[in-house]
């Protein structure tokens, strides 16, 4: 069973993803923002990581950084999905080596899991 | 005689020093609510101090030979010590107090305290001073065992005053900086005159002759800080002279009075006094006025600059508002359509009522709606505030209709409509624009051609290159008839851009035009097609609905292009074509040249992608 890592601040979008991503047999992990997703991210091991960036503590295009530039996460694919429309950042986040960048209001739920079984599926 | 001469100038200059020492501190401790900061409470103490001093020396010097000579000489020292000490106070917090450790603070000021106390006690001992004799009118006191003891605190004393005077200068700023270097420059004359004369030339010579003069030293201490004074608390510089210079004329005819041989020289002395009070006094009066003038000229500047600090932080605060209620306003639409979505997904859950679902895809398709206002009002604010930004390069528009007909494909075939694209034979389609942006015109554009057209119509994407007279031509004739039929509200007719930008270059233009079958637009309903919110025919009986500013948007893109956007219809039922211009390759200079004079705003951003168009 694929393992998927959710990290959002926001307690309803975050359960939304989480129960869409169960109800397609998903292993769903959680993290309230960027600091608990790092710490998480020393035991578990994800198979596709789900990132938010406006996050309290440590913003998503940080916690991308961090886990792009540690050998041990640096193969994750992770998918940004954001509140964020503005083109530079769906330009920072692919430069920073995030697998694909989705708006949250343009992108529902559906999708979302189809991106993330195509980001396992690579 | 000759003695008589020299005891008298003496005499002056110590009193002018007095009463530079006062006026100087007096002025700094007034002066812009000066009692408020440790910095000048402390100058006006040092200063007090170093007055007393000061007349110490004058009623010493008055003492030479008599009985009470060795009384005075060492209530010199005395005050001497106390001078150096409030001076060392003072140096600590100039221009502020840099050093933050506090416990080294303690220890360096009660050392100061202690070693002054107990030098201060000592100069009173006889084992300090024993005696003082002279060799002509030169004074020598004479040291006993304890004077080390007095030497030793003041040598602690001007390396504490040295030390924080580099201290403070290193920490300060630049406008402090400068600020001190005058303050250095005083004290480090006035040190400097005060070692010279009463420990390197006693030493040296035998005489303690120079130390006569040791408290006119301080001229230069007052003299520096004065003008530094003067300079950032920004006062006129010639005012403060006139000022001090009728105090001291005052001040020496005053004491002229005193130094008068006979009775009739007094008189004089003192009506000549009266009469420099008098213009003295009329003098500072109109001085005064001056400085309460210019006091409230700067108190208003300083005001000024204050409310365009908050201006500008208003200005800040809007735009940084804009974005984060954007944000703050798609994440919970963003849980709102996603539930819906999933709500309506029969693989997660299954409703049996079918007004419940097809109400629940009325909400849905509302709050996708909302999603996309949300990113249009986004655009729109940063195109109006001139913070949109743009990355032209060379774009072949061509290839641009070709991947815009591509994925519009599926939204055409669900309509059933066949989308056409024409481009005149032989004729170079590359243009010099953002390809995001140029893209998005085209979307636009076509997007609602699809939207107004009943199934089954044909939709014609093409590229033309007209004469820019033509293009000035059609657009102007679009614009001269609403003016004409007041169809138009004011403003609507001006650039949403910056003029720069919306200046067309070149004799000839390529042009957009895409024409469809659809549901026309009546001809009052033309004009206000480009304008915010503007949604044209019979609201109620659309099927589609739109944020009412796509078409405003792709007038501001357009326009930002250096291009004209306008539309043509025959009337309503006849279908619409709308045409936009863009520049050709060639124009690539003058456009760079045009673009680089439009100012950008600092917190230029690109746009915000619209959530997928329905």
């Amino acid at each position: 069973m694929a393992k998927v890592m959710i990290v959002d601040d926001d307690i309803i979008l975050r359960d939304m993803y989480a129960e869409r991503l169960k109800a397609e047999n998903f292993d769903v992990e959680v993290a309230a923002n960027g600091e608990e997703a790092l710490e998480k991210l020393k035991t578990i091991k994800p198979d596709v990581i789900l990132l938010d960036i406006m996050m309290p503590k440590v913003n998503g295009f940080n916690v991308l950084d961090t886990i792009k530039n540690t050998p041990e996460t640096k193969a994750i694919p992770v998918i940004m999905l954001t509140a964020l429309i503005q083109e530079d950042n769906k330009k920072k986040g692919m430069a920073s080596g995030a697998y694909d960048y989705l708006a949250k209001s343009e992108a529902m739920p559906a999708e979302v899991v189809e991106k993330v079984k195509k980001a396992i599926g690579k | 005689m000759k003695l008589m001469f020299i005891s008298n100038s003496m005499l002056l200059c110590l009193l002018i020093v007095i009463a530079l020492s006062f006026f100087f501190g007096f002025l700094v401790f007034i002066t812009n609510r000066g009692w408020e900061k440790q910095t000048n409470r402390r100058f006006f103490v040092f200063t007090i101090a170093a007055v007393i001093w000061q007349i110490t020396n004058l009623i010493m010097f008055f003492n030479a030979k008599l009985p009470n000579d060795l009384f005075w000489t060492r209530t010199t020292y005395f005050t001497g010590i106390f001078g150096a000490y409030f001076l060392f106070r003072f140096i600590s917090t100039f221009p502020k107090r840099h050093l933050e450790s506090k416990s080294l603070n303690i220890a360096i000021e009660s050392i100061a305290l202690i070693g002054t106390l107990t030098a201060a006690i000592s100069s009173m001992m006889s084992q300090t001073i024993t005696s003082v004799s002279y060799a002509g009118n030169s004074r020598s006191p004479e040291f006993g065992s304890m004077a080390n003891i007095f030497n030793l605190t003041l040598m602690a004393l001007v390396a504490f005053i040295l030390s924080f005077c580099i201290y403070n200068f290193k920490k300060s700023n630049l406008e402090e900086k400068s600020q001190i270097k005058y303050m250095l420059l005083g004290v480090a004359s006035t040190v400097l005159i005060i070692i010279f004369t009463d420990v390197i030339s006693p030493i040296f010579t035998g005489s303690n002759f120079l130390s006569n003069f040791d408290s006119f030293s301080l001229v230069f201490l007052f003299g520096f800080t004065a003008y530094s004074i003067v300079k950032y608390q920004l006062f006129d510089i010639r005012v403060i002279l006139t000022e001090t210079a009728a105090f001291i004329v005052a001040f020496a005819v005053f004491v002229e009075i005193f130094l008068s041989d006979n009775r009739t020289q007094a008189i004089a002395n003192s009506i000549i006094f009266i009469l420099v009070l008098i213009g003295g006094y009329l003098l500072v009066k109109s001085v005064n006025l001056e400085i309460q003038r210019r006091k409230e000229l700067q108190k208003l500047s300083l005001q000024l600059k204050e409310a365009n600090t908050k201006l500008k932080q208003v200005d800040a605060m809007k735009t940084e508002f804009i974005s984060l209620a954007s944000h703050e306003l798609l994440t919970p639409i963003s849980a709102i359509e996603g539930y819906l979505s999933m709500m309506l997904d029969e693989k997660i859950v299954k409703i049996d009522n079918e007004k419940a679902v097809e109400y629940m895809s009325r909400v849905y398709t509302s709050a996708k709606r909302l999603a996309r206002l949300v990113a249009d009002l986004l655009n729109v604010s940063r195109i109006e505030q001139g913070r949109m930004l743009v990355d032209k390069k060379e774009i072949d528009l061509h290839a641009l209709i070709d991947e815009v007909v591509k994925e519009l494909k599926f939204k055409a075939q669900e309509k059933k409509h066949k989308l056409l694209t024409t481009v005149r034979p032989n004729i170079d389609t590359r243009t010099y624009g953002d390809v995001d942006k140029v893209k998005e015109i085209i979307i636009n554009l076509t997007g609602n051609s699809i939207k107004y057209t009943k199934d089954g119509g044909l939709i014609g994407i093409g590229i033309d290159l007209w004469p820019t007279r033509k293009v000035e031509s059609n657009f102007n004739k679009m614009q001269s008839e609403l003016k004409e039929h007041g169809k138009t509200s004011e403003g609507s007719l001006q650039n949403i851009v910056n003029d720069k930008f919306a200046e067309l270059i070149g004799d000839k233009q390529l042009v957009v035009i895409i024409k469809d079958t659809g549901i026309g637009i009546s001809h009052d309903d033309l004009g206000r097609l480009f304008q915010k919110f503007s949604r044209v025919g019979d609201w109620s009986t659309q099927e589609v609905q739109g944020t009412g500013l796509g078409l405003y948007i792709s007038r501001a893109l357009v326009e930002m292009h250096h291009g004209r956007i306008w539309a043509y219809s025959e009337g309503e039922g006849k279908g619409s074509t709308f045409y936009f211009s863009l520049p050709t390759v060639e124009a690539e200079n003058q456009i760079k040249q045009l673009d680089a004079e439009v100012p950008v705003a600092k917190d230029a951003k690109p746009m915000a992608k619209s959530a997928a168009r329905l």
